[in-house]
């Protein structure tokens, strides 16, 4: 049997045996952790992650001895195991955090770890300033594998290579294969996290020790705060986030963390080998420099002629990082939720809901609907108002500049925006939920619901470890939905059909 | 002599990040020109 169409063991198996190496994974990263509560003397982390990291390796042993296959990925099965890397990575990633007893049951665990994986940063844990370090470091630790596509590292460390690589990797919502090769793109990807990791995690040491930081807590600071800046996730060590620095200087550099995290791989590429000017012919650049700006002069606009700020350095270090927060889906905060709801008026927070929407590139740890898909849908509009206004006869072509200069096809326009209506879907429904739970408006419910589903992780205060068990479960689901872009969770549920009709017909 | 980087280590790595820091400050120069502009004509 080849085909996944009608599936039968040999496909449950192979499915199994890859999502097996995926927990191996987890279990692995959780040996960090596990060694820094070890270090700090951190005993009930420590025997969190101990089990942890067993349960992990024990469904990897597993599933290896029992499901051990030779043969290779389809591009079905590769996206079915994306899917459920996803929900089960995250199942089991909660393990240490439920057993470190910070989270209101499993289902705010599982939560904490979606959040963490799909690089989103809403966090449901209580007392964060005083959660032990390698519990903490765990968290940042997710963020970053999920950011850098933890099915990419996993397999590229475990699998064997070649083609069953690269079917994973495109299914995990990167439509661009930044190298030809999988493995010289999973290296370079490596390359430019190391290379910036050390760049500015030692500009923001630096920048911590000058604000009369110790050197261990700068590091600590530093680090963490490079991994959720870079990933796009939006984590932070303390509860108030980025406020708790009070310093221009750590919110320009975890700016232009934040920059570096939305730019799709393949412009790092061009910045690092190739010609830099790609990075101002690319229509993703172009349509997150139109969108941004005007989304910025309606903030502008909004905030000070109500009043709220009448400084330019103000509308910068509040307005524009919270901006640049948004369009990169990281979601550090430099506002409590309440500025949002009770100062910010209505305009700039819709404006943050669209920059939110809109997301940040494809081909990079950025969430949203993705600039490429938005510069998509504007072509094609533009491509059917041209063909409408021209003689019948006329033969309209339109092109657009994505590493070389492309035709726009009919495919390219419908997978775009049937994306684009899904995930606007996706925030319509949880907006809905959050209503049906009554205690907020259909603003704040729909700005709380963007930013789970775009994965971008500003709150304004819905998501706490206080909201209801029902809304927690479909903000999950969004997180999952939104992370992977749709396609390979329709790709299981089609499958999860498929299986249910053989069964039936047997 | 052994090479201990490949050619272009370095090179490649200070284009990317010198690159990425100019893109960097033309956001906040834009931004700030906006800002300026906002606070002149409306605050």
């Amino acid at each position: 049997m080849t085909t996944i169409l009608t599936p039968d063991a040999t496909d449950l198996k192979l499915i199994g045996y890859y999502l097996g190496k995926v927990m191996l994974g987890i279990g692995v990263l959780q040996l960090i952790p596990l060694a820094v509560a070890l270090g700090w003397g951190e005993w009930n982390s420590a025997s969190a992650f101990a089990i942890g990291a067993s349960v992990a390796v024990l469904i990897w042993a597993l599933s290896d001895a029992a499901l051990a296959t030779r043969r290779s990925l389809t591009w079905a099965h590769g996206m079915v195991v994306v899917a459920l890397s996803w929900l089960v990575g995250a199942i089991v990633a909660a393990v240490p955090m439920l057993l470190s007893g910070r989270f209101s049951g499993p289902l705010y665990a599982v939560f904490e770890a979606m959040s963490a994986l799909t690089t989103t940063g809403m966090s449901v844990i209580h007392d964060l300033d005083h959660t032990p370090f390698s519990m903490d470091l765990y968290r940042h630790l997710l963020q970053i594998s999920g950011g850098l596509g933890i099915v990419i590292v996993v397999l590229s460390v475990f699998a064997a290579g070649g083609a069953r690589i690269t079917t994973l990797y495109v299914s995990e919502a990167r439509d661009e294969r930044v190298l030809p090769n999988i493995i010289r793109t999973a290296r370079f990807i490596s390359q430019v996290a190391a290379t910036l990791f050390v760049v500015f995690t030692t500009a923001l040491f630096v920048t911590l020790m000058a604000s009369g930081f110790t050197p261990n807590r700068a590091a600590y600071h530093a680090v963490n705060l490079f991994f959720s800046s870079f990933a796009t996730g939006g984590f932070s060590v303390m509860q108030s986030s980025i406020i708790y620095y009070h310093s221009a200087w750590v919110e320009l550099i975890v700016g232009l963390i934040m920059i570096a995290g939305t730019l799709s791989f393949g412009l790092h590429l061009a910045m690092w080998r190739e010609d830099p000017r790609e990075v101002l012919r690319h229509l993703e650049t172009r349509t997150l420099a139109v969108t941004t700006t005007a989304f910025f002069v309606l903030i502008a606009f909004a905030l000070v002629s109500a009043g709220v700020y009448d400084s330019v350095e103000q509308l910068l270090r509040k307005g524009l990082f919270t901006l640049i927060s948004a369009v990169s889906s990281t979601g550090h905060q430099v506002n409590v939720g309440d500025v949002y709801l009770h100062d910010w008026g209505v305009l700039a927070p819709a404006a943050i809901v669209g920059a939110m929407a809109i997301g940040g590139m494809a081909s990079s740890t950025a969430g949203g609907i993705k600039a490429m898909r938005i510069g998509i849908t504007f072509k094609s509009l533009t491509h059917d108002i041209r063909r409408i206004l021209l003689p019948e006869a006329a033969l309209v072509v339109t092109t657009y500049h994505a590493g070389k200069r492309q035709m726009l096809r009919d495919e390219t326009a419908r997978a775009a925006t049937t994306v684009l209506l899904l995930f606007i879907a996706s925030h319509l429904f949880g907006a809905m939920v959050g209503l049906a739970y009554g205690g907020f408006d259909i603003t704040q419910t729909l700005f709380e619901s963007v930013s789970v589903g775009s994965n971008i992780g500003i709150s304004i205060g819905i998501v706490s470890p206080q909201m209801p068990d029902g809304l927690a479960a479909v903000y999950i689901v969004q997180m999952w939905l939104g992370r992977l872009e749709f396609v390979a969770v329709f790709a299981l549920l089609g499958y999860l059909v498929s299986l249910a009709r053989g069964r039936a017909r047997a | 002599m052994t090479r201990r980087t490949t050619p272009g280590f370095w090179r490649e790595r200070l284009r990317g990040v010198g690159f990425l820091l100019a893109l960097g400050f033309a956001v906040l120069g834009v931004a700030a020109t906006i800002a300026w502009l906002s606070v002149l004509v409306l605050a």
